[in-house]
């Protein structure tokens, strides 16, 4: 049927207007670009810091250290420096990125708003109360894994309180939800003062570094643990990219689709507790890069989680370890919390996103 | 056997009781849910569409308890047109409709196709690479109009496609494009079910009109039978009477 009389001019002049479908990026040639730029950061950041390697030294070393063999030249000294100190914290980085900017993306979807972070449901917080208060009551030589452990079970039973809390017979509600996020949160900053008030000096150092974010502790047992959360965590959101699209429509609408509502958003919860809750453990308070990285997806791949979810993960370990590569340029010999840096470029673009957001209204 | 049953079914929220002893929608059947605002029809919509628990009583689709079926298997045969819903996220029109694919089992190119028929069947082909969250509320309507259609597309036995109020945000053209959509695929063995406000809608395309009044079933027939001006007049509080039109089209006025 023609309908010429709705097609005679332009319904709002705007030049968006013009996307279409196919007009998306198409998926498969976006992750092989951002898998090569993902190994072109990780050689960067193999070979650079205070002291330079050249990179194919570097890659042999670490063959020399897998393998047993002894191609590289690098001296020892040089070789240490690269196999245990550059090569986990590379790795760390990627997969802190990787988890944190999945994260983001789900809670944005989970709460249909597009600039929703991890932190505001209160896991970061959470996460964080129970790291500091590890860092203040167990001896020092514990806190290799008591951190980690304490992190994660504060986050995650935070995150279950919150839902808790949030639930009610209708199902759970986002504007409560919300609120009690920055109930704990605020509850959370005040035990953390409270902690670094009465902390000596040298628990103090420790505790500030820790709440801007580093990956300088790097080690092994954070690379085995974060790997293997976020493999998990990557499988289990991409069986998950199909409820959560629906779920953009809203909970009944997701209802009507046949999904299982309450079940997939505890699950969602669940996970996005657990990739949050580690990354703090393993390199501190790191914000915005769940926001940053899946808002940038989303305006060139579209927002079905199809596509968001592996592209905001390769983004996510893209930025992390290219902002922790400049972290370590910066200032040398010095180097930056690699936290502060991502804050002090993420929050201006979440004030672009909100005047943004302010100018449609 | 009925494509949908409901016996002594309760359901309470707050002050207000819904109470409905037996209902039933056979295929092929297009009913309006008529009444006031707060009689409870859409709270009717809402129990049916499993969204509101009834506290008691028995809800059967195909002679299976609503609750006992597979969640995807029952979106293949219950779907609901919402009245407005709201989509923060930059979807073009193209891909809301494609989000009706989610219980169906269908190939890339099966599911192109499968929208395009949807879409066109919706009067909504122009929309397709149009930003959703740009769109007005009857473009809006009609995009969802076209994602349940497709949502429905695989049923194995008459499905049942609920609409709340679906032509609120329609132009005229487009209300009575929608109405004949509906009545078509009624007579092709859905059943449907529809919370109007228009009488001569409800007077001109339904097979049964449901009136509600109190959370319960007040009439229930035909609709010359149930919308008599005296019925009208009575549950609405407004005197009407019925007009004819050149053609022979019974108007209520």
């Amino acid at each position: 049927m023609p309908a010429c009389w709705r097609n005679c001019g332009p319904l709002r002049p705007d030049p968006s207007q013009q996307i279409t479908m196919s007009s998306r990026i198409p998926l498969m040639p976006s992750v092989v670009a951002l898998a090569i730029l993902l190994v072109i950061v990780c050689l960067a950041s193999i070979a650079m810091g205070v002291v330079k390697v050249p990179i194919g030294q570097g890659l042999l070393s670490i063959v020399d250290r897998l393998s047993g063999s002894s191609t590289s030249d690098l001296s020892d000294y040089q070789q240490a420096i690269i196999v245990e100190l550059r090569l986990p914290r590379t790795l760390l980085a990627v997969l802190v990125g990787v988890m944190l900017a999945q994260c983001g993306a789900v809670m944005q979807g989970l709460f249909r708003n597009p600039l929703a972070d991890p932190g505001i449901i209160g896991v970061s917080s959470g996460a964080a109360v129970g790291a500091v208060l590890a860092i203040y009551f167990s001896p020092a030589g514990e806190t290799w894994w008591t951190v980690p452990m304490a992190a994660f079970l504060a986050g995650l039973i935070c995150t279950l309180l919150i839902y808790q809390l949030a639930r009610g017979p209708l199902g759970t509600s986002v504007l409560v939800l919300l609120l009690a996020g920055i109930a704990v949160s605020a509850l959370a900053g005040s035990i953390i003062g409270l902690i670094t008030y009465v902390a000596d000096d040298t628990r103090l150092r420790d505790l500030t570094l820790w709440q801007m974010g580093s990956f300088a502790a790097a080690d092994g047992t954070r690379v085995w643990l974060a790997l293997i959360v976020a493999v998990m965590l990557f499988i289990r959101f991409q069986h998950c990219a199909a409820p959560l699209n629906a779920l953009l429509l809203g909970e009944a609408e997701a209802q009507h689709l046949g999904i299982d509502v309450e079940r997939q958003k505890k699950e969602l919860i669940i996970l996005v507790a657990l990739g949050v809750g580690l990354s703090v453990a393993c390199a501190g308070i790191i914000g915005f890069v769940g926001l940053v990285v899946p808002h940038i997806v989303r305006s060139i791949a579209g927002p079905d989680h199809r596509s968001l979810l592996p592209l905001a993960a390769l983004g996510g370990g893209i930025l992390m370890l290219g902002a922790d590569v400049a972290s370590r340029l910066l200032i040398q010999p010095a180097e930056l919390p690699v936290g502060l840096l991502t804050a002090l470029l993420g929050a201006p673009f979440f004030i672009l996103l909100l005047l943004d957001l302010k100018k449609r209204l | 056997m009925n494509l949908f049953e409901i016996e002594a079914l309760g359901c309470s929220r707050g002050s207000f009781q819904l109470q409905i002893p037996g209902w039933q929608v056979s295929a092929g059947e297009f009913v309006a849910l008529l009444g006031r605002n707060g009689t409870g029809k859409s709270t009717l919509l809402r129990v049916i569409a499993g969204e509101i628990k009834a506290t008691t009583g028995q809800l059967t689709l195909h002679g299976k308890s609503l609750s006992a079926w597979q969640g995807r298997a029952r979106a293949r045969h219950l779907a609901v047109l919402p009245q407005a819903s709201d989509l923060n996220f930059g979807f073009v029109a193209e891909e809301v409709v494609a989000l009706g694919a989610i219980p169906l089992a269908l190939n890339w190119r099966a599911l192109e196709a499968a929208i395009r028929r949807v879409m066109e069947e919706a009067d909504c082909m122009d929309l397709k690479g149009k930003p959703y969250p740009q769109l007005s509320g009857g473009e809006k309507q009609r995009i969802h109009f076209a994602r349940v259609l497709l949502q429905l597309s695989q049923a194995e036995s008459a499905p049942l496609l609920l609409l709340d109020e679906p032509t609120s945000a329609q132009d005229l053209k487009q209300q009575h494009h929608i109405l004949a959509r509906v009545k078509h695929l009624s007579e092709t063995g859905y059943g449907v079910v529809a919370v109007l406000h228009d009488l001569n809608q409800a007077l001109n395309y339904t097979d049964r009109c449901t009136l509600m009044q109190g959370g319960n079933i007040v009439a229930d027939g035909p609709p010359e039978q149930t919308l008599t001006p005296t019925n009208v007049s009575e549950h609405w509080g407004y005197p009407v009477t019925y007009a004819e039109t050149a053609s022979g089209q019974r108007l209520l006025c």
